[in-house]
């Protein structure tokens, strides 16, 4: 089994939206679309702090498509438009598509719209034509930060690699950041989609609930 | 969400169909009715068409169906199955009035089986775990528009029938059916109340500076005292003017168009009002994309 997917290092996103231009550009997203925000979380208070700056803390949450392991977007398209990859990713087949819009209303997240030009349904597809070349996603090959890493989920973390270095050296996601404990793995809030991207936060309060 | 107009129609004419279908059905197993069930039924294949027209009007490519429609965990392939077998029982509906065979009680019982399941169905394709304000208050919303507006249908097809044959029932199933569609317009607010939408903090959408986070904490208040208000009470409202017609129409002796009138407007007014609302509430469980 395959499972790909994108681990984000909350702690190295410095909020450049470098990914999300990335995204636009080689995805020729529409103007007021897009398939990956980045979204300013905070500043929220540090829970026993003084409620007040500098007891306050913040962290950038890059959001899109979390290709999840049970998606409601594929258990509610007609026609199997929206379907589950052989490398675990979820796909639109644009020209099964009738744009009936249910996997827009069933994505617990709303990261998915009608195209206003083709009015079939879109969002993130994982960049699966630079994968399949052995390339890297759009977003993580343009992250600023090195925060974002892509892999296996069945691999295990081992699997999940992101830029190169000067040498020409692929960067391995478990050598190259900062050390951060299994509970440092958070996921965006689950309704039973259970959702395959992965953030990792330390030293902060995940918010949004349904840490897995 | 922003509202789904042919939605909003689809599901409307489909209430109003299984409504039709259940009305006459209740009435047949209770040998009554026998002179409106023409009407009845041919008033019930117009509305399933409408509906099913309304429907196609959401599709941006309807053509591709042919692609490989039929997805059975879907709604909409659900929805499909269901406005077919629909159609195949008025068409038996219609053989048997035509031949003036006697309909019996095999026919209605299964014919109001499968109206109330058509609702069901329909109501179970909005049933998102992804949006918590879509959750079983919404299917109950819909069962009990289907009982409001089978109601009415028996009150209508009774006052435009000469000679009709159950002239002390015909109110008094539309006043139950509209007091049910009362409890349930009602009983969502408590459905909304248990639905959380899920709360990051402070947050700012980067990509909108100028617009204000939203932050839902209560989808009750949201549909009670917020910005869904207007939609839900105009609903109750509008429903409680239907209540009071049949109440006045059960005491009054003789013609009561005009209560019937008022009662099929004010219905319509609450239908869609309260469809309107489901899409206000119609909250993704994050709201912060
Ligand atoms: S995030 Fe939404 S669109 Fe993506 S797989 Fe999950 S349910 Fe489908
Ligand atoms: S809009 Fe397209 S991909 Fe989405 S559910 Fe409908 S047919 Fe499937």
């Amino acid at each position: 089994m395959t499972k790909k997917a994108i681990i984000t290092d909350l702690n190295r996103c410095v909020g450049c939206l470098a990914c999300s231009v990335a995204c636009k550009a080689m995805n020729n997203v529409p103007i007021g679309c897009y398939w990956n925000k980045v979204v300013r979380i905070g500043p929220n208070p540090v829970p026993g702090g003084s409620g007040q700056w500098p007891d306050v803390y913040m962290y950038f949450l890059t959001m899109g498509c979390q290709h999840c392991e049970d998606p409601e977007c594929v258990k509610v398209c007609p026609t199997e438009a929206s379907h589950i990859a052989e490398d675990g990713t979820i796909q639109i087949d644009r020209n099964r598509c009738i744009g009936c819009q249910f996997c827009v209303m069933a994505c617990p997240y709303g990261v998915r719209y009608l195209d206003p030009d083709e009015r079939v349904a879109e969002k993130c597809t994982l960049c699966e034509e630079r994968l399949v070349q052995g390339l890297l996603p759009a977003c993580v090959a343009q992250c600023s930060g090195n925060a974002r890493w892509v892999g296996d989920l069945d691999e295990g973390l081992d699997s999940f690699v992101g830029t190169y270095d000067p040498l020409g050296k692929q960067r391995k996601m478990v050598d190259f950041i900062e050390p951060f404990e299994e509970s440092d793995i958070h996921h965006l809030p689950d309704a039973g989609n259970h959702p395959g991207f992965a953030y990792i936060l330390r030293d902060h309060e995940w918010q949004g609930g349904d840490d897995q | 969400m922003t509202v789904q107009w042919p939605l909003v129609i689809f599901t409307l004419f489909l209430c109003i169909t299984s409504g039709i279908l259940g009305g006459i059905s209740i009435m047949a197993l209770q040998n009554k009715g026998e002179n409106v069930r023409r009407k009845a039924i041919v008033a019930s294949a117009i509305t399933l068409v409408a509906g099913g027209i309304a429907s196609f009007m959401h599709l941006q490519h309807w053509e591709r169906i042919f692609n490989g429609f039929g997805h059975i965990t879907s709604g909409i392939t659900q929805e499909l199955i269901g406005v077919v077998v629909l159609a195949v029982l008025i068409i038996i509906w219609f053989i048997f009035i035509q031949s003036k065979k006697k309909i019996g009680r095999a026919l209605p019982i299964v014919t109001l089986i499968c109206a109330i399941g058509m609702i069901v169905v329909t109501g179970h394709s909005y049933l998102m775990e992804g949006r918590p304000g879509w959750n079983i208050g919404l299917l109950l919303f819909y069962l009990g528009n289907g009982c409001l507006w089978g109601g009415l249908a028996v009150w209508l097809l009774e006052a435009i029938s000469e000679g009709s044959d159950f002239k002390a029932d015909d109110v008094k199933i539309a006043f139950w059916g509209t007091l049910i569609q009362l409890i349930c317009e009602v009983l969502y607010i408590p459905f909304l109340a248990s639905a959380h939408i899920a709360d990051f903090g402070y947050y700012a959408n980067v990509y909108s500076m100028t617009t204000t986070p939203l932050h839902i904490d209560s989808l009750a208040t949201y549909a009670v005292a917020g910005p869904g208000a207007l939609m839900f009470w105009i609903s109750i409202v509008a429903t409680l003017i239907v209540l009071a017609c049949t109440i006045a129409a059960k005491r009054k002796a003789g013609s009561n168009k005009v209560l019937l009138t008022v009662a099929i407007i004010c219905a319509i007014v609450a239908s869609i009002t309260f469809r309107v609302l489901l899409y206000q509430v119609g909250f993704s469980l994050t709201v912060i994309y």
